[in-house]
């Protein structure tokens, strides 16, 4: 599975219902603390077969992540 | 019970904000934006919702959307962190103390200086009166869109339009504009518009945002835990995170979201319609009785209304209508500029202000109960 890092709570449902609208089916996930320096983060978990349309549609609805990880 | 002090905090609720609020505390109440468990992620969503809704009335984006506890803190949380210390700072005749007294208290510790531009007049001499008082150093002009004494509406678009024109920045009070009139943040220019739940758009009490149209902060006003960042000494420098520290009010917020979908369905030109009835209804019962002092400008027209009765103290009358049913309210209603500019007195004056469970049966008796004071008197 694919994870886009993203600011926040916020910003990771703002990218779930994004993800949604290019019919991507997405869950919210608090990031584990290794995968930030900053500490408390979220992302949007997603099948990676998806990844070039799940980048598609954060870029289409101006959503910046800083990563995308893997699980 | 006749209830005509919508203007405070419009009553009754609708039901559909009763129940989720009771809905939300029985069943997904979870901390928001703090963990990913099932409830949190629930709540989150919820207030994610709220977010989209206030963005599509108000033409903002979800994620500039702020929620605070009422229209008094988005105010300070929008005055003080757009402020540039040492700039000069426009406010109107019409403030409410959440306006003038955070700009006053800023100009008393000699972090800004303000000036008050007066109401009178039309809409271009208002315009020509800010032009007036304008300093090559004026950063900000906070202004309220609706009076909540009800004798002036702004006209903020022009008013956005001028401090585009000028680069200051234009803070919003729509206390009592919001779910009364449209308000647009991107095509009126609106750098921050500060809003309660619980008045015109009929959520509870308990919250309020503020819904940012610029990125551009000077500071954050409230520190805490914000969910975000939380191994870095200072706040998130992005929206919403940036002006929300602590827990937010969940069961609120879910009861304000339903609000906004219940008013949408409603459309609030029809709600505005209903309540200038009732305004014009009261104002020309009003001239029917020469002791009542009804406070006008211009040619107003709303859904308050400001009025003394001869020789009787506004708290009397108050308290004459309380014991008749009749809830209004008395005295200066937390606007000593407006009640000055009025000269309403010492001891202030009376509201009514309707809302959209009211009806006419509601004015034929107000006015009933005002005509056996002023006959007593």
């Amino acid at each position: 599975m694919c994870i886009a890092s993203v600011k926040s709570m916020t910003y990771a449902l703002k990218a779930k219902r994004a993800l949604a609208s290019y019919y991507i089916n997405s869950e919210v996930v608090k990031l584990d603390s290794s995968a930030t320096k900053s500490g408390c983060a979220y992302g949007v978990k997603f099948d990676c077969i998806n990844l070039y349309a799940a980048e598609n549609a954060l870029k289409s609805h101006n959503i910046k992540y800083s990563q995308i990880l893997t699980s | 019970m006749i209830y005509l002090d919508n203007a405070a905090t419009t009553f009754p609720k609708p039901l559909c904000v009763t129940d989720e609020i009771s809905r939300c505390i029985k069943k997904y109440c979870g901390n928001p934006g703090r963990s990913s468990h099932q409830l949190s992620v629930k709540s989150a969503e919820k207030i994610y919702e709220a977010r989209s809704m206030l963005a599509k009335m108000f033409d903002g984006d979800e994620e500039n959307v702020v929620f605070t506890l009422n229209t008094t803190y988005a105010l300070n949380i929008a005055i003080k962190s757009l402020i540039k210390y040492s700039t000069h700072v426009l406010i109107s005749d019409m403030e409410h103390n959440s306006v003038f007294r955070p700009i006053y208290r800023l100009s008393k510790e000699k972090l800004c200086t303000f000036d008050i531009f007066s109401t009178g007049g039309t809409d271009e001499e208002i315009i020509n009166n800010i032009i007036s008082k304008i300093k090559p150093n004026t950063s900000m002009l906070v202004a309220t869109h609706q009076s909540n004494v009800g004798v002036r509406k702004l006209p903020i678009e022009k008013i956005g339009q001028l401090c585009k024109e000028r680069g200051i920045k234009f803070i919003v009070d729509g206390a009592q504009s919001a779910g009364v009139h449209p308000i647009k943040l991107k095509s009126m220019n609106i750098d921050a518009l500060c809003i309660p739940a619980h008045k015109g758009l009929y959520g509870p009490q308990g919250v309020g945002a503020v819904i940012f149209n610029t990125d551009k902060f000077e500071r954050s006003v409230i520190e805490g835990g914000t969910g975000v960042n939380s191994l870095e000494e200072n706040m998130p420098d992005f929206l919403p995170e940036l002006f929300e520290a602590g827990t937010l009010p969940t069961p609120a917020i879910a009861g304000f979201c339903e609000a906004l979908k219940w008013l949408i369905s409603l459309d609030i030109s029809k709600i505005r319609a209903h309540e200038e009835d009732l305004y014009n209804l009261t104002s020309s019962l009003f001239k029917e009785n020469k002791k009542i002092i009804p406070y006008y400008m211009n040619d107003y027209s709303g859904n308050t209304l400001l009025f003394n009765i001869k020789n009787i103290p506004s708290s009397t009358v108050g308290e004459y209508l309380n014991k008749k049913g009749i809830c209004v309210r008395s005295g200066f209603h937390c606007s000593p500029l407006a009640h000055r500019l009025l000269n309403t007195g010492d001891g202030g004056a009376v509201r009514v202000s309707f809302g959209i469970y009211n009806s006419r049966s509601d004015v034929y008796q107000l006015m009933d109960a005002l005509n056996e004071l002023s006959v007593k008197k």
